[in-house]
Protein backbone atom coordinates (compact mmCIF):
# COMPACT_ATOMS: atom_id res chain seq x y z
CA UNK A 1 0.00 0.00 0.00
CA UNK A 2 2.82 2.37 1.07
CA UNK A 3 4.59 1.73 -2.32
CA UNK A 4 1.59 2.25 -4.33
CA UNK A 5 1.24 5.47 -2.58
CA UNK A 6 4.76 6.29 -3.16
CA UNK A 7 4.46 5.74 -6.93
CA UNK A 8 1.13 7.56 -7.57
CA UNK A 9 3.25 10.51 -5.55
CA UNK A 10 5.98 10.26 -7.66
CA UNK A 11 3.97 10.21 -10.88
CA UNK A 12 1.75 13.10 -9.70
CA UNK A 13 5.57 15.15 -9.32
CA UNK A 14 6.33 14.38 -12.92
CA UNK A 15 3.37 15.27 -14.48
CA UNK A 16 3.20 18.62 -12.33
CA UNK A 17 6.95 19.04 -13.57
CA UNK A 18 6.06 18.68 -17.22
CA UNK A 19 3.09 20.72 -16.70
CA UNK A 20 5.50 23.03 -15.32
CA UNK A 21 7.50 22.84 -18.13
CA UNK A 22 4.80 23.00 -20.48
CA UNK A 23 3.84 25.94 -18.50
CA UNK A 24 7.17 28.13 -18.94
CA UNK A 25 7.81 27.16 -22.36
CA UNK A 26 4.67 28.73 -23.23
CA UNK A 27 5.69 32.43 -20.90
CA UNK A 28 8.96 32.06 -22.67
CA UNK A 29 7.57 31.74 -26.09
CA UNK A 30 4.90 34.34 -25.40
CA UNK A 31 7.40 36.93 -23.61
CA UNK A 32 10.14 36.28 -26.81
CA UNK A 33 7.63 37.33 -29.58
CA UNK A 34 6.03 39.80 -27.35
CA UNK A 35 8.72 41.46 -25.47
CA UNK A 36 11.25 41.19 -28.72
CA UNK A 37 8.87 41.66 -31.09
CA UNK A 38 10.91 42.30 -34.36
CA UNK A 39 14.07 41.34 -32.29
CA UNK A 40 12.97 38.18 -32.26
CA UNK A 41 12.47 37.35 -35.72
CA UNK A 42 15.86 39.20 -36.60
CA UNK A 43 17.37 37.21 -34.32
CA UNK A 44 16.36 33.90 -35.56
CA UNK A 45 17.53 35.06 -39.16
CA UNK A 46 20.77 36.67 -37.77
CA UNK A 47 21.93 33.34 -36.69
CA UNK A 48 20.99 31.22 -39.08
CA UNK A 49 23.27 33.57 -41.45
CA UNK A 50 25.97 34.05 -38.75
CA UNK A 51 26.85 30.36 -38.87
CA UNK A 52 25.73 30.24 -42.08
CA UNK A 53 29.05 32.21 -43.10
CA UNK A 54 31.33 29.52 -40.75
CA UNK A 55 29.89 27.00 -42.53
CA UNK A 56 31.20 28.06 -45.66
CA UNK A 57 34.10 29.93 -44.22
CA UNK A 58 34.90 26.14 -42.67
CA UNK A 59 34.03 24.47 -45.77
CA UNK A 60 36.15 26.41 -47.98
CA UNK A 61 39.18 26.57 -45.97
CA UNK A 62 39.37 22.94 -45.75
CA UNK A 63 38.67 22.03 -49.01
CA UNK A 64 42.39 23.21 -49.41
CA UNK A 65 43.50 20.36 -48.27
CA UNK A 66 42.54 16.52 -48.32
CA UNK A 67 41.13 16.71 -45.21
CA UNK A 68 41.67 16.53 -40.78
CA UNK A 69 41.80 14.31 -38.71
CA UNK A 70 40.63 11.21 -41.57
CA UNK A 71 37.53 13.54 -41.68
CA UNK A 72 36.71 15.39 -45.16
CA UNK A 73 35.44 19.12 -45.50
CA UNK A 74 31.71 17.85 -45.09
CA UNK A 75 32.36 15.37 -42.45
CA UNK A 76 33.58 18.68 -40.71
CA UNK A 77 30.53 20.64 -41.35
CA UNK A 78 28.51 17.40 -40.01
CA UNK A 79 31.06 17.06 -36.98
CA UNK A 80 30.32 21.43 -36.43
CA UNK A 81 26.48 20.83 -36.87
CA UNK A 82 26.09 18.38 -34.65
CA UNK A 83 27.95 20.22 -31.65
CA UNK A 84 25.16 23.56 -32.96
CA UNK A 85 22.13 21.11 -32.31
CA UNK A 86 24.15 19.43 -28.96
CA UNK A 87 24.80 22.86 -27.90
CA UNK A 88 21.15 24.35 -28.49
CA UNK A 89 19.69 21.27 -26.85
CA UNK A 90 22.13 21.61 -23.42
CA UNK A 91 21.28 25.31 -23.34
CA UNK A 92 18.09 25.53 -23.55
CA UNK A 93 17.58 25.36 -19.81
CA UNK A 94 20.73 26.53 -18.38
CA UNK A 95 20.85 29.96 -19.55
CA UNK A 96 19.81 31.48 -15.81
CA UNK A 97 22.81 29.82 -14.35
CA UNK A 98 25.18 32.12 -17.03
CA UNK A 99 24.15 34.94 -14.24
CA UNK A 100 24.80 32.89 -10.78
CA UNK A 101 27.48 35.54 -10.27
CA UNK A 102 24.56 37.82 -9.74
CA UNK A 103 22.56 35.44 -8.40
CA UNK A 104 25.32 34.41 -5.66
CA UNK A 105 27.09 38.15 -5.09
CA UNK A 106 23.84 39.69 -5.03
CA UNK A 107 21.90 37.24 -3.11
CA UNK A 108 19.23 37.30 -5.59
CA UNK A 109 19.17 33.60 -5.25
CA UNK A 110 17.35 33.71 -2.31
CA UNK A 111 14.12 34.16 -4.33
CA UNK A 112 14.94 30.79 -5.09
CA UNK A 113 15.06 29.54 -2.11
CA UNK A 114 12.26 30.81 -0.70
CA UNK A 115 9.61 29.10 -2.25
CA UNK A 116 8.59 26.15 -2.05
CA UNK A 117 9.68 24.37 -5.26
CA UNK A 118 13.49 23.24 -5.85
CA UNK A 119 15.52 26.19 -6.95
CA UNK A 120 17.51 23.87 -8.72
CA UNK A 121 14.27 23.08 -10.74
CA UNK A 122 13.27 26.84 -10.91
CA UNK A 123 16.18 28.06 -12.61
CA UNK A 124 16.05 25.36 -14.87
CA UNK A 125 12.25 26.87 -16.36
CA UNK A 126 12.95 30.83 -15.18
CA UNK A 127 14.46 31.35 -18.85
CA UNK A 128 14.04 28.63 -21.33
CA UNK A 129 15.49 29.79 -24.84
CA UNK A 130 13.21 29.51 -27.38
CA UNK A 131 15.16 31.92 -29.83
CA UNK A 132 17.81 28.04 -30.15
CA UNK A 133 14.75 27.07 -32.54
CA UNK A 134 16.77 28.83 -34.98
CA UNK A 135 20.49 26.41 -33.99
CA UNK A 136 18.14 23.64 -34.04
CA UNK A 137 16.45 24.48 -37.90
CA UNK A 138 19.76 25.06 -39.16
CA UNK A 139 21.88 21.82 -37.36
CA UNK A 140 19.32 19.31 -38.24
CA UNK A 141 18.81 20.79 -41.66
CA UNK A 142 22.03 20.92 -42.41
CA UNK A 143 22.84 17.56 -41.66
CA UNK A 144 20.48 15.78 -43.78
CA UNK A 145 21.79 18.25 -46.67
CA UNK A 146 25.37 17.02 -45.88
CA UNK A 147 24.27 13.27 -45.29
CA UNK A 148 22.78 13.26 -48.79
CA UNK A 149 25.56 14.99 -50.29
CA UNK A 150 28.36 12.75 -48.79
CA UNK A 151 25.91 9.78 -50.09
CA UNK A 152 25.45 8.05 -46.67
CA UNK A 153 22.41 5.60 -47.05
CA UNK A 154 21.01 5.00 -43.30
CA UNK A 155 18.82 1.74 -42.44
CA UNK A 156 15.97 2.69 -39.28
CA UNK A 157 18.91 1.74 -36.94
CA UNK A 158 21.46 4.45 -38.07
CA UNK A 159 18.25 7.45 -38.20
CA UNK A 160 16.72 6.28 -34.56
CA UNK A 161 20.67 6.36 -33.25
CA UNK A 162 20.95 9.34 -34.75
CA UNK A 163 17.89 11.03 -33.18
CA UNK A 164 19.11 9.65 -29.93
CA UNK A 165 23.03 10.58 -30.56
CA UNK A 166 21.56 14.74 -30.44
CA UNK A 167 19.59 13.89 -27.10
CA UNK A 168 22.15 12.27 -25.67
CA UNK A 169 24.53 15.48 -27.27
CA UNK A 170 22.18 17.86 -25.70
CA UNK A 171 22.21 16.17 -22.24
CA UNK A 172 26.14 15.89 -22.01
CA UNK A 173 26.26 19.66 -23.22
CA UNK A 174 23.69 20.68 -20.85
CA UNK A 175 25.57 18.85 -18.01
CA UNK A 176 28.85 20.70 -19.17
CA UNK A 177 27.49 24.21 -19.13
CA UNK A 178 26.14 23.65 -15.73
CA UNK A 179 28.92 21.74 -14.31
CA UNK A 180 31.18 24.60 -12.98
CA UNK A 181 28.58 27.30 -12.10
CA UNK A 182 28.58 25.86 -7.96
CA UNK A 183 32.46 27.32 -8.38
CA UNK A 184 30.81 30.74 -7.51
CA UNK A 185 29.64 29.64 -4.20
CA UNK A 186 33.31 29.12 -3.22
CA UNK A 187 34.76 32.05 -5.08
CA UNK A 188 32.47 34.32 -5.66
CA UNK A 189 32.39 34.48 -9.08
CA UNK A 190 33.31 32.00 -11.46
CA UNK A 191 31.85 33.41 -15.54
CA UNK A 192 35.11 33.00 -16.31
CA UNK A 193 35.82 29.48 -15.61
CA UNK A 194 32.11 28.54 -16.94
CA UNK A 195 32.71 30.48 -20.22
CA UNK A 196 35.78 28.70 -20.74
CA UNK A 197 34.25 25.24 -20.50
CA UNK A 198 31.40 25.83 -22.24
CA UNK A 199 32.52 28.36 -24.78
CA UNK A 200 36.27 27.66 -25.01
CA UNK A 201 36.68 24.44 -24.92
CA UNK A 202 33.23 24.11 -26.96
CA UNK A 203 35.48 24.75 -30.14
CA UNK A 204 37.24 21.81 -29.75
CA UNK A 205 33.88 20.31 -30.78
CA UNK A 206 34.40 21.54 -34.66
CA UNK A 207 37.52 19.02 -35.63
CA UNK A 208 38.09 15.18 -34.62
CA UNK A 209 39.26 14.48 -31.11
CA UNK A 210 42.22 13.05 -32.74
CA UNK A 211 43.93 16.06 -34.40
CA UNK A 212 44.48 17.74 -30.41
CA UNK A 213 47.76 17.22 -28.50
CA UNK A 214 47.52 14.40 -25.76
CA UNK A 215 46.91 16.46 -22.58
CA UNK A 216 44.28 18.06 -24.65
CA UNK A 217 42.46 14.87 -25.47
CA UNK A 218 42.76 13.81 -21.83
CA UNK A 219 40.70 16.81 -20.92
CA UNK A 220 38.47 16.48 -23.35
CA UNK A 221 37.69 12.63 -21.79
CA UNK A 222 37.50 14.51 -18.35
CA UNK A 223 35.13 17.56 -19.07
CA UNK A 224 33.45 15.16 -21.87
CA UNK A 225 33.39 16.87 -24.78
CA UNK A 226 34.93 14.25 -26.84
CA UNK A 227 31.45 12.09 -26.53
CA UNK A 228 29.26 15.37 -27.43
CA UNK A 229 29.77 14.44 -31.47
CA UNK A 230 32.76 13.03 -32.17
CA UNK A 231 31.89 9.15 -31.03
CA UNK A 232 29.03 9.43 -32.22
CA UNK A 233 29.52 10.77 -36.00
CA UNK A 234 32.53 7.79 -36.02
CA UNK A 235 29.21 5.51 -36.09
CA UNK A 236 26.77 7.75 -37.99
CA UNK A 237 29.56 8.99 -40.86
CA UNK A 238 30.09 5.19 -40.70
CA UNK A 239 34.06 6.07 -40.19
CA UNK A 240 35.02 3.07 -37.63
CA UNK A 241 32.37 0.29 -38.82
CA UNK A 242 33.11 -2.31 -36.02
CA UNK A 243 30.13 -3.95 -34.65
CA UNK A 244 31.20 -1.93 -31.31
CA UNK A 245 30.67 1.52 -32.79
CA UNK A 246 27.17 0.86 -32.37
CA UNK A 247 27.58 1.49 -28.65
CA UNK A 248 28.97 5.22 -29.07
CA UNK A 249 25.83 6.80 -29.11
CA UNK A 250 25.27 5.21 -25.72
CA UNK A 251 28.77 6.30 -24.66
CA UNK A 252 27.17 9.96 -24.95
CA UNK A 253 24.26 9.08 -22.93
CA UNK A 254 26.50 7.86 -20.07
CA UNK A 255 28.72 10.64 -19.97
CA UNK A 256 25.86 13.00 -20.24
CA UNK A 257 24.15 10.84 -17.47
CA UNK A 258 27.43 11.50 -15.22
CA UNK A 259 28.41 15.03 -15.98
CA UNK A 260 24.75 16.15 -14.90
CA UNK A 261 25.26 14.00 -11.83
CA UNK A 262 28.24 15.45 -10.59
CA UNK A 263 26.75 18.85 -11.37
CA UNK A 264 23.92 18.00 -8.79
CA UNK A 265 26.23 16.67 -6.42
CA UNK A 266 28.57 20.15 -6.55
CA UNK A 267 25.63 22.38 -6.16
CA UNK A 268 24.34 20.42 -3.63
CA UNK A 269 27.61 21.25 -1.81
CA UNK A 270 28.09 24.58 -2.77
CA UNK A 271 24.37 25.57 -1.66
CA UNK A 272 25.48 24.78 1.67
CA UNK A 273 27.51 27.24 1.69
CA UNK A 274 25.35 30.54 0.65
CA UNK A 275 24.79 32.95 2.51
CA UNK A 276 22.68 35.67 1.18
CA UNK A 277 24.60 38.68 0.15
CA UNK A 278 21.78 41.01 -0.24
CA UNK A 279 19.79 43.40 2.45
CA UNK B 1 35.06 67.98 -16.90
CA UNK B 2 37.97 67.23 -18.98
CA UNK B 3 39.91 63.97 -19.75
CA UNK B 4 41.24 63.04 -16.08
CA UNK B 5 37.12 62.24 -15.79
CA UNK B 6 37.28 59.82 -18.73
CA UNK B 7 41.10 58.74 -17.41
CA UNK B 8 39.54 57.90 -13.73
CA UNK B 9 36.50 56.17 -15.62
CA UNK B 10 39.50 53.82 -17.28
CA UNK B 11 41.12 53.13 -13.65
CA UNK B 12 38.66 52.54 -11.78
CA UNK B 13 37.03 50.25 -14.70
CA UNK B 14 40.72 48.73 -15.01
CA UNK B 15 40.83 47.71 -10.93
CA UNK B 16 37.19 46.07 -11.16
CA UNK B 17 38.58 43.72 -13.45
CA UNK B 18 41.86 43.00 -11.00
CA UNK B 19 39.51 42.37 -8.52
CA UNK B 20 38.68 38.75 -9.27
CA UNK B 21 42.33 37.35 -9.41
CA UNK B 22 41.31 33.75 -10.46
CA UNK B 23 39.33 35.18 -13.39
CA UNK B 24 42.67 36.81 -14.56
CA UNK B 25 44.38 33.24 -14.65
CA UNK B 26 41.30 31.78 -16.74
CA UNK B 27 41.30 34.39 -18.87
CA UNK B 28 44.88 33.65 -19.57
CA UNK B 29 44.24 30.30 -20.06
CA UNK B 30 40.64 30.68 -21.89
CA UNK B 31 42.94 33.00 -24.29
CA UNK B 32 46.06 30.14 -24.46
CA UNK B 33 43.61 27.49 -25.24
CA UNK B 34 41.85 28.59 -28.06
CA UNK B 35 45.53 29.42 -29.43
CA UNK B 36 46.51 26.04 -29.00
CA UNK B 37 42.97 24.67 -30.95
CA UNK B 38 44.04 26.92 -33.63
CA UNK B 39 47.74 25.38 -34.07
CA UNK B 40 46.53 21.69 -33.28
CA UNK B 41 44.12 22.21 -36.40
CA UNK B 42 46.72 23.90 -38.89
CA UNK B 43 48.88 21.30 -37.58
CA UNK B 44 47.21 18.81 -38.72
CA UNK B 45 45.69 20.27 -41.97
CA UNK B 46 49.25 21.38 -43.44
CA UNK B 47 50.16 17.76 -42.07
CA UNK B 48 48.04 16.06 -44.31
CA UNK B 49 50.13 17.98 -47.33
CA UNK B 50 53.52 17.01 -45.77
CA UNK B 51 54.09 20.92 -45.02
CA UNK B 52 54.10 21.93 -48.29
CA UNK B 53 52.87 25.34 -48.91
CA UNK B 54 48.96 26.21 -49.87
CA UNK B 55 48.36 28.84 -51.36
CA UNK B 56 51.59 29.94 -51.35
CA UNK B 57 51.80 30.27 -47.65
CA UNK B 58 54.02 28.15 -45.60
CA UNK B 59 53.10 26.84 -42.03
CA UNK B 60 55.62 28.82 -40.53
CA UNK B 61 53.77 32.14 -41.94
CA UNK B 62 50.65 30.23 -41.03
CA UNK B 63 51.60 29.92 -37.67
CA UNK B 64 53.05 33.76 -37.33
CA UNK B 65 49.79 35.39 -38.30
CA UNK B 66 47.64 33.18 -35.75
CA UNK B 67 49.94 34.26 -33.36
CA UNK B 68 49.78 37.58 -34.33
CA UNK B 69 45.98 37.23 -34.14
CA UNK B 70 45.92 37.29 -30.49
CA UNK B 71 47.22 40.62 -30.20
CA UNK B 72 45.66 41.92 -33.11
CA UNK B 73 41.79 40.88 -31.82
CA UNK B 74 43.10 42.08 -28.46
CA UNK B 75 43.69 45.27 -29.42
CA UNK B 76 41.11 46.33 -31.70
CA UNK B 77 38.11 44.65 -29.15
CA UNK B 78 36.08 46.95 -28.57
CA UNK B 79 35.52 45.17 -25.07
CA UNK B 80 31.58 44.76 -25.62
CA UNK B 81 30.44 48.33 -25.38
CA UNK B 82 26.99 47.78 -27.56
CA UNK B 83 26.61 45.33 -24.74
CA UNK B 84 27.03 47.47 -21.68
CA UNK B 85 24.66 50.00 -23.71
CA UNK B 86 22.26 47.57 -24.20
CA UNK B 87 22.20 46.86 -20.72
CA UNK B 88 21.74 50.76 -19.58
CA UNK B 89 19.11 50.91 -22.20
CA UNK B 90 17.31 47.68 -20.28
CA UNK B 91 18.03 49.22 -17.10
CA UNK B 92 16.79 52.92 -17.68
CA UNK B 93 20.37 54.18 -16.47
CA UNK B 94 21.15 55.80 -20.10
CA UNK B 95 18.36 58.49 -18.77
CA UNK B 96 21.07 59.01 -15.95
CA UNK B 97 23.79 59.14 -18.39
CA UNK B 98 22.51 61.68 -20.16
CA UNK B 99 22.12 63.91 -17.44
CA UNK B 100 26.20 63.80 -16.14
CA UNK B 101 28.63 65.84 -17.04
CA UNK B 102 30.50 63.43 -18.92
CA UNK B 103 29.35 62.47 -22.26
CA UNK B 104 27.69 58.32 -22.01
CA UNK B 105 29.71 57.35 -25.05
CA UNK B 106 32.97 58.52 -23.77
CA UNK B 107 32.05 56.88 -20.91
CA UNK B 108 31.41 54.02 -22.17
CA UNK B 109 34.57 53.95 -24.21
CA UNK B 110 36.80 55.45 -21.31
CA UNK B 111 35.14 52.04 -19.14
CA UNK B 112 36.13 49.94 -22.05
CA UNK B 113 39.53 51.06 -22.01
CA UNK B 114 40.01 49.81 -18.39
CA UNK B 115 39.05 46.25 -19.29
CA UNK B 116 40.84 46.57 -22.30
CA UNK B 117 44.19 47.21 -20.86
CA UNK B 118 43.72 44.50 -18.34
CA UNK B 119 43.31 42.27 -21.20
CA UNK B 120 45.83 43.25 -23.66
CA UNK B 121 48.40 42.94 -20.15
CA UNK B 122 47.04 38.81 -20.44
CA UNK B 123 47.21 38.30 -23.94
CA UNK B 124 50.68 40.06 -24.14
CA UNK B 125 51.70 37.25 -21.55
CA UNK B 126 49.67 34.51 -24.06
CA UNK B 127 51.54 36.24 -27.01
CA UNK B 128 54.58 36.48 -26.17
CA UNK B 129 54.52 32.43 -24.78
CA UNK B 130 53.26 31.83 -27.74
CA UNK B 131 56.39 32.95 -29.93
CA UNK B 132 58.83 31.67 -27.88
CA UNK B 133 57.08 27.65 -27.81
CA UNK B 134 57.86 28.23 -31.27
CA UNK B 135 60.91 29.70 -31.71
CA UNK B 136 59.68 33.15 -33.42
CA UNK B 137 57.57 34.67 -35.39
CA UNK B 138 57.90 36.19 -38.98
CA UNK B 139 59.22 39.88 -38.28
CA UNK B 140 58.30 43.00 -40.98
CA UNK B 141 59.81 43.66 -43.85
CA UNK B 142 61.22 47.22 -42.03
CA UNK B 143 60.84 49.30 -39.64
CA UNK B 144 58.70 51.82 -42.15
CA UNK B 145 56.01 48.80 -42.62
CA UNK B 146 56.03 48.17 -38.44
CA UNK B 147 55.35 51.79 -38.13
CA UNK B 148 52.62 51.02 -41.25
CA UNK B 149 51.40 48.19 -39.40
CA UNK B 150 50.89 49.85 -36.04
CA UNK B 151 48.96 52.73 -38.05
CA UNK B 152 46.61 50.08 -39.40
CA UNK B 153 45.94 48.35 -36.44
CA UNK B 154 44.56 51.78 -34.85
CA UNK B 155 42.57 52.32 -37.88
CA UNK B 156 41.10 48.61 -36.83
CA UNK B 157 40.49 49.59 -34.07
CA UNK B 158 38.40 52.44 -34.49
CA UNK B 159 36.35 50.78 -36.87
CA UNK B 160 35.42 48.43 -34.34
CA UNK B 161 34.75 50.93 -32.21
CA UNK B 162 32.29 52.29 -34.41
CA UNK B 163 30.53 49.39 -35.70
CA UNK B 164 30.30 48.66 -31.29
CA UNK B 165 28.72 52.10 -30.90
CA UNK B 166 26.12 51.64 -33.91
CA UNK B 167 25.22 48.06 -32.96
CA UNK B 168 24.82 49.47 -28.99
CA UNK B 169 22.66 52.27 -30.53
CA UNK B 170 20.46 49.71 -32.23
CA UNK B 171 19.05 49.12 -28.88
CA UNK B 172 17.25 52.29 -28.74
CA UNK B 173 14.86 50.80 -30.89
CA UNK B 174 15.31 47.03 -30.54
CA UNK B 175 16.11 47.07 -26.79
CA UNK B 176 17.97 43.71 -26.54
CA UNK B 177 20.60 44.21 -29.50
CA UNK B 178 23.39 41.26 -27.04
CA UNK B 179 21.49 38.63 -29.52
CA UNK B 180 21.96 40.84 -32.91
CA UNK B 181 25.54 41.67 -31.93
CA UNK B 182 25.72 37.95 -31.08
CA UNK B 183 25.33 36.40 -34.37
CA UNK B 184 27.39 39.49 -35.83
CA UNK B 185 30.49 38.24 -33.85
CA UNK B 186 29.62 35.17 -35.28
CA UNK B 187 29.88 36.52 -38.71
CA UNK B 188 32.64 38.72 -37.90
CA UNK B 189 34.71 35.74 -36.62
CA UNK B 190 34.42 34.60 -40.10
CA UNK B 191 34.38 37.16 -42.41
CA UNK B 192 37.48 39.01 -40.54
CA UNK B 193 39.92 36.30 -40.88
CA UNK B 194 40.21 35.91 -37.28
CA UNK B 195 39.96 32.19 -37.64
CA UNK B 196 40.66 31.24 -41.19
CA UNK B 197 43.16 33.58 -43.20
CA UNK B 198 41.17 35.05 -45.95
CA UNK B 199 43.36 34.12 -48.67
CA UNK B 200 42.39 30.48 -48.26
CA UNK B 201 38.85 31.14 -49.33
CA UNK B 202 37.67 31.33 -52.62
CA UNK B 203 37.50 34.40 -55.09
CA UNK B 204 33.96 35.04 -54.71
CA UNK B 205 33.87 34.84 -51.37
CA UNK B 206 37.43 37.42 -50.72
CA UNK B 207 35.60 39.40 -52.65
CA UNK B 208 32.46 39.44 -50.82
CA UNK B 209 34.39 40.27 -47.28
CA UNK B 210 36.17 43.06 -48.79
CA UNK B 211 32.37 44.29 -49.25
CA UNK B 212 32.24 44.22 -45.69
CA UNK B 213 33.81 46.55 -42.50
CA UNK B 214 35.12 43.06 -40.67
CA UNK B 215 38.88 42.78 -42.79
CA UNK B 216 39.35 46.13 -42.47
CA UNK B 217 39.60 45.36 -38.24
CA UNK B 218 41.70 42.11 -38.62
CA UNK B 219 42.94 40.99 -41.72
CA UNK B 220 44.31 44.12 -43.19
CA UNK B 221 46.81 44.79 -40.16
CA UNK B 222 47.63 41.11 -40.04
CA UNK B 223 49.02 41.43 -44.34
CA UNK B 224 50.47 44.16 -43.82
CA UNK B 225 52.58 42.80 -41.38
CA UNK B 226 53.60 39.61 -42.94
CA UNK B 227 54.30 41.28 -46.26
CA UNK B 228 51.46 40.54 -47.76
CA UNK B 229 50.71 43.56 -49.58
CA UNK B 230 52.61 45.93 -52.29
CA UNK B 231 52.61 49.54 -51.37
CA UNK B 232 49.79 50.28 -53.59
CA UNK B 233 47.80 48.10 -51.67
CA UNK B 234 48.39 49.45 -48.56
CA UNK B 235 47.58 52.90 -49.41
CA UNK B 236 44.51 51.52 -50.90
CA UNK B 237 43.75 49.10 -48.01
CA UNK B 238 44.09 52.26 -45.08
CA UNK B 239 42.08 54.46 -47.50
CA UNK B 240 39.09 51.75 -47.14
CA UNK B 241 39.52 51.56 -43.30
CA UNK B 242 39.67 55.28 -42.92
CA UNK B 243 36.34 54.86 -45.74
CA UNK B 244 35.07 52.69 -42.93
CA UNK B 245 35.34 54.98 -40.00
CA UNK B 246 33.52 57.78 -41.56
CA UNK B 247 30.55 55.53 -42.85
CA UNK B 248 30.12 53.68 -39.84
CA UNK B 249 30.89 57.39 -37.87
CA UNK B 250 28.44 59.11 -39.37
CA UNK B 251 25.94 56.45 -39.85
CA UNK B 252 26.34 56.06 -35.73
CA UNK B 253 25.45 59.61 -35.03
CA UNK B 254 22.78 59.95 -37.15
CA UNK B 255 21.22 56.81 -35.54
CA UNK B 256 22.02 58.45 -31.90
CA UNK B 257 20.72 61.60 -32.26
CA UNK B 258 17.33 59.94 -33.44
CA UNK B 259 17.47 57.27 -30.60
CA UNK B 260 18.03 59.73 -28.10
CA UNK B 261 14.45 60.65 -28.53
CA UNK B 262 12.41 57.44 -28.27
CA UNK B 263 13.68 57.21 -24.54
CA UNK B 264 10.91 56.67 -22.43
CA UNK B 265 12.29 56.09 -18.87
CA UNK B 266 9.27 54.55 -16.75
CA UNK B 267 9.13 54.14 -12.63
CA UNK B 268 10.11 56.81 -10.46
Amino acid sequence: MRIRNRGCWLAGRIVWFFQLCAMTLSMCWRGYISYKGWSALVHGIGLIIGYLGEYVVLYTMITNFPGVGGFTALEICFLYAMGLVAYALGNLHTREFWRMDELVLRGKLDLFLVRPVSPLLQLFVQDIQVGYLSHLVLGIGSMMLIKGMIGLSWDLAHWALFFFSLLAGGILMGGISLLTTPLTFWWGRSDAVTRFVRGGMRQTLQYPVTIYPKFIQRLLYIIPYAFVCYYPCLYLLEKDTSPLAVLYPFYTLLAGVITNLAFYLFWRLGLRRYNSAGG
Amino acid sequence: MNGTSYLLLAYYSLKESLVYIKNTMVFLLFSAFGLLIQYSAWYALYWSVDFMPVMGRSFETMLSYQILMVLIRSFTDANGISRQLEQRMVSGEIALDFLRPVAPRGMLIARSWGEKIFQMATDLVVFSVAVLAVGGIQSPASIEMMGLFLLSLCLGYLINLMFELLMGTFAFWFVGVNTLKWFIDFFQLAMSGAIVPLWLLPDWLQFCTKLLPFQAILYAPAQIYLGGMSNMEIVQTMGLQVFWILLLMGLQELLWRRGKRRIVVLGG
